[in-house]
């Protein structure tokens, strides 16, 4: 037991203070090394040994190792071990870590627009053919067998484009303001042919200037007296801004035509031919909110 | 009778939360101009208000309407008297151009006062009107514009109540009468409220 106990004692004396003090040389001392330290590793990831190693390595050994890894699925890693003495470092298994695999690219097609031209009329010019539906406001000068009066109007109004060429019904009642032949009312159904003088198109807007000429039937429904109907012949301008809005998604994909908001005034000028007294004439301007498709 | 009155409630509670579900309040407030007359008296309203409150199911709307407005008469400018409305109507929305942009008819019928210093007219009304609304969601609410046309066609006064000081040119003798009704023709535009 005491020579157990000695032995014990003197391996911890002597032994402990050698491996501190030839800590740095204890590869030297303590390895032994043969064959070539070169790992190479091909394929996914598993480092194989070319070389035979039969290292035993007791010692600590400050190897370093350096991987890389070139492609996604081919990688190789190279591990090199070094010693700091005659025996370098022993094989080196590198295991690098494995990417994650990317999608294979696929081609990014753009989305298609959402100006369809399904709801378009005509895939050239949207803007030209559609339907408006008017509600128009506004004044009326004129005279009624030859004495001057004014009055508010209304007038409804329906029009539809084709291009440049326009027809429009209307429905127009003048408020008929009192002077010495009386007061009144004036109801008049007319009917115009339009043509586009000149158009200005931004985006989808369109600025239009347009001419008319038509035809009315007159309805004079005076206070007292009478009530009597007579024709007219009309001739006017009219400027309008004119936006198209865009319908949703859905109702694009559905094939719905676009809507049209705007604004439109308009001057015209009636004369009633009359046969045994002066021409009667009528200036009536109107200014409205269209809308329609 | 009892049997009856039961059923009719027991029906209309079951019915009232399915038509709930399909009822909107809807308001509209406008601005409002216009030409109003009284017999041979044409007389001029505005600046005006003219407001509506209503439940809509489907293309329809029941709704009470309100008008008011300065009133003035050329001849007295300027001196202005003042119109005011109440009524009941039916909105009916005839065309839907998509996005919220429609086209709408309405009658109704109401009565109106006409106040001036020579006149006090009260009568029934016959209310037409057409327009354009547009409308679109806001959350839960839904907020537009429209702009519209209004008729109201009213009979005319006995000629006997309408002060000869208060015409021009031609107005009409004591015994005159109106051949034909009354019209007031009026613009409206303005804001669109509702569920």
């Amino acid at each position: 037991m005491r020579r157990l106990f000695v032995g014990v004692m003197t391996t911890v004396l002597v032994v402990a203070p050698l491996r501190a003090a030839f800590a740095d040389a204890a590869p030297t001392l303590l390895a032994s090394d043969t064959g070539s330290d070169t790992a190479t590793d091909t394929g996914s990831d598993t480092a194989t040994d070319t070389g035979s190693d039969t290292a035993t390595d007791t010692g600590t050994n400050t190897a370093t190792d350096t991987g890389t890894d070139t492609g996604s699925d081919t990688a190789t890693a190279t591990g090199t071990g070094t010693g700091t003495g005659r025996n370098s470092a022993t094989t080196l298994e590198i295991a690098l870590p494995e990417k994650p695999r990317l999608p294979p690219p696929v081609a990014v097609t753009p989305p298609t627009p959402v100006l369809s031209k399904a709801w378009s009329t005509t895939a050239a010019d949207p803007l030209a053919n559609r339907f408006i539906v008017l509600a128009a406001f506004g004044g009326a000068f004129m005279t009624i067998d030859g004495v001057g009066t004014n009055g508010m109007a209304i007038q409804p109004t329906l029009q539809r484009t084709f291009d440049r060429f326009e027809l429009q019904t209307d429905l127009l009642l003048v408020d008929w303001n009192p002077r010495s032949n009386g007061g009144g009312h004036v109801l008049r159904l007319g009917a115009a042919a339009r043509y586009q003088a000149a158009r200005f198109r931004v985006s989808d807007l369109t600025l239009d200037a347009v001419l008319e000429a038509g035809a009315g039937w007159q309805r004079l429904m005076p206070d007292e007296g009478v009530v009597r109907n007579r024709a007219d012949i009309e001739v006017g301008i009219g400027l309008r801004m004119l936006s198209r809005l865009l319908p949703n998604q859905a109702s694009s994909a559905s094939g719905a035509r676009p809507i049209f908001f705007g604004v439109e005034a308009m001057v015209r000028l009636l004369v009633t031919p009359q046969r045994n007294a002066p021409n009667d004439v009528a200036c009536v301007l109107a200014f409205g909110l269209p809308i329609g498709r | 009778m009892r049997r009856l009155c039961f059923v009719t409630i027991v029906l209309a509670a079951l019915a009232a939360p399915a038509a709930a579900d399909s009822l909107k309040f809807s308001s509209t407030i406008d601005f409002t101009i216009g030409a109003l007359d009284v017999g041979t008296v044409h007389g001029f309203a505005a600046p005006g208000l003219h407001g509506e409150v209503g439940v809509e199911h489907g293309a329809w709307r029941v709704q009470g309407e309100v008008d008011t407005a300065l009133w003035s008469i050329e001849s007295r400018k300027p001196e202005s008297g003042s119109f005011n409305r109440l009524g009941v109507g039916l909105r009916w929305y005839g065309l839907d151009f998509g996005s919220g942009m429609r086209v709408y008819g309405s009658v109704g019928v109401g009565r109106h006062r006409l106040e001036f210093s020579e006149i006090d007219v009260a009568r029934n009304d016959i209310a037409l009107g057409f327009g354009l609304a547009q409308q679109a969601k806001l959350g839960k609410a839904r907020i537009g514009a429209n702009v519209g046309l209004r008729l109201l066609v009213a009979n005319a006064p006995d000629a006997g109540v309408l002060p000869r000081a208060v015409c021009r040119g031609g107005c009409a003798g004591p015994s005159a009468e109106v051949q034909h009704g009354d019209l007031g023709i009026m613009m409206v535009m303005g804001l669109e409220l509702g569920q």
